[in-house]
């Protein structure tokens, strides 16, 4: 095993505990692009595992894969070109192309993690999936119950008909 | 038996009450009864609502800060909590605030509190605005007659051209006049003006309804084309319409003439109708093409009527 850089920097492992139980163990620096976790560190330091006790396994996955790969985008390499701005883009796209669900529950966790670029990322991703889309439509895909009276249906018909040309 | 016949003829009143509402299948939405309290209908019956009922409302609001007040109209209709939740003031003061901001922050208060009783909802329902969230389209046709050929066929064209206007909330505009249609057009309309496609950018004004628009012709001989409109909705609120009440082209002073399209609007300001400025060039009033805009949003562009070539639609009426 070799060390580039700083070693005591890539020695560091953190360890997170999902809702479920199970432990995941990361870089430091990747765990530091939360804010949440980074206060919880830099106060108990990295040798007690952290448990994270509302974001489910899953979640929590998907929510580390988005921090590994923006702290890469950090580092430096000699070797390695630099990733460019287009081909981060690129991946964010890919990262938030899944169930409207999922996106729901990555907006918890990235708003109790305090992750502002993965909250920015998904709200977006949430918001482009609302536009261009009909009421029913919106409904269907995010299950959301239609819980207006016969009445109430009219009159947000009434309110909002200039939206609809 | 006598006893029970009122008792059955008030469930058939019942039931007749329930089903003559034929009206509801018009709108393509269930309307269904509110269950009362405690029922066990109420129960959300999948996880992923659950998580929706959960998300909190500042969270909500992140996401519903990234929608344009049109969509934000329409998430309004999905359900109690959303409809609540798009009421939230501080995302129709950011909209009317992007929306006016050629009268600036403080005037924009002033107006909100004087006379739409602070509320920004209103102001951006009541107050007329050009919408810049796609274009204004003016769709028309002329009939030219075509060359006979040896006396025996007479033939007529029915020639189809478009104008087309773009908004951007700094008042600029983009104008373009071509026989292209919408989706063709869309595409190039998005950014700066190259005037190889025949595409002009000019400056506007918003005065109530009437909208002074100016666009300068450069070239040996510069020319000037004021376009006046009246601001319209077919609905209110909606501002989809723009009646075409003049279109003028006259000359300008050659040493007036701005480097930029930015002072155009300000040179023509206060002109009369047929002033013109270089003697060379009259001052032309344009009687043709001049059917009312309607306005297609950028996501109907490629599905707007407007697109149909002339023999699947010989007339269209703007309404």
């Amino acid at each position: 095993m070799h060390f580039q850089g700083s070693p005591n920097m890539a020695e560091k492992r953190v360890k997170l505990i999902s809702s479920d139980n199970d432990e995941f163990e990361v870089d430091e620096a990747v765990a530091f692009e939360s804010e949440t976790l980074r206060n919880m560190i830099q106060d108990t330091g990295t040798n007690v595992p952290i448990s994270i006790p509302n974001v489910s396994s899953d979640i929590l996955a998907k929510v580390l894969e988005y921090c590994s790969y923006h702290a890469e985008t950090m580092e430096t390499h000699d070797d390695k070109p630099p990733i460019t701005d287009a081909q981060i883009r690129e991946w964010d796209a890919d990262f938030v192309d899944v169930h409207p669900a999922t996106l729901y529950s990555l907006i918890l966790a990235a708003n109790y993690l305090n992750i502002k670029n993965l909250l920015d990322l998904i709200c977006q991703a949430v918001a482009n999936n609302i536009r261009g889309k009909t009421a029913v439509e919106i409904r269907k895909i995010l299950h959301i119950q239609d819980d207006f009276t016969y009445e109430e249906e009219m009159e947000i018909r009434r309110e909002t008909k200039w939206a609809f040309d | 038996m006598a006893t029970l016949l009122p008792a059955q003829r008030g469930y058939d009143n019942f039931q007749f009450l329930e089903t003559k509402r034929p009206w509801l299948n018009l709108y393509g939405i269930r309307v269904r009864p509110v269950a009362p309290v405690g029922s066990t209908s109420s129960k959300p019956l999948l996880e992923s609502s659950l998580l929706h009922c959960s998300l909190p409302d500042e969270l909500l609001q992140e996401v519903f800060m990234r929608l344009s007040p049109y969509w934000l109209g329409r998430a309004a209709c999905v359900c109690r909590k959303w409809r609540y939740a798009t009421r939230m003031p501080s995302l129709w003061r950011n909209a009317c605030l992007k929306t006016w901001q050629v009268s600036g922050r403080q005037e924009n208060e002033r107006l909100c509190a004087e006379k739409y009783g602070g509320s920004w909802r209103a102001m951006w329902h009541d107050r007329p605005r050009l919408r810049f969230d796609g274009l204004y389209v003016s769709r028309n046709t002329y009939i030219r007659t075509g060359i006979a050929e040896w006396k025996i066929t007479n033939p007529v064209h029915l020639v189809c051209y478009y104008r087309y206007l773009r908004f951007f909330p700094n008042g600029k505009f983009l104008y373009k006049t071509t026989p292209l249609r919408v989706k063709e057009v869309a595409k190039t309309m998005q950014g700066r003006a190259a005037k190889l496609d025949g595409l002009f950018s000019g400056r506007c004004m918003l005065d109530g309804t009437q909208v002074e628009a100016a666009v300068i012709y450069p070239g040996s001989r510069p020319t000037v084309l004021r376009i006046r409109l009246r601001l319209r909705g077919t609905i209110p609120g909606a501002y989809n319409r723009l009646d075409l009440l003049s279109l003028v082209t006259c000359g300008v002073d050659e040493n007036l003439v701005p480097n930029e399209t930015e002072d155009v609007i300000n040179i023509v300001d206060g002109w009369q109708e047929n002033e013109t400025h270089n003697p060379d060039i009259p001052a032309v009033s344009h009687r043709r093409g001049m059917q009312p805009f309607v306005f297609v949003p950028f996501e109907e562009v490629d599905t707007s009527v407007l697109n149909l070539p002339v023999d699947k639609m010989d007339y269209y009426v703007p309404g």
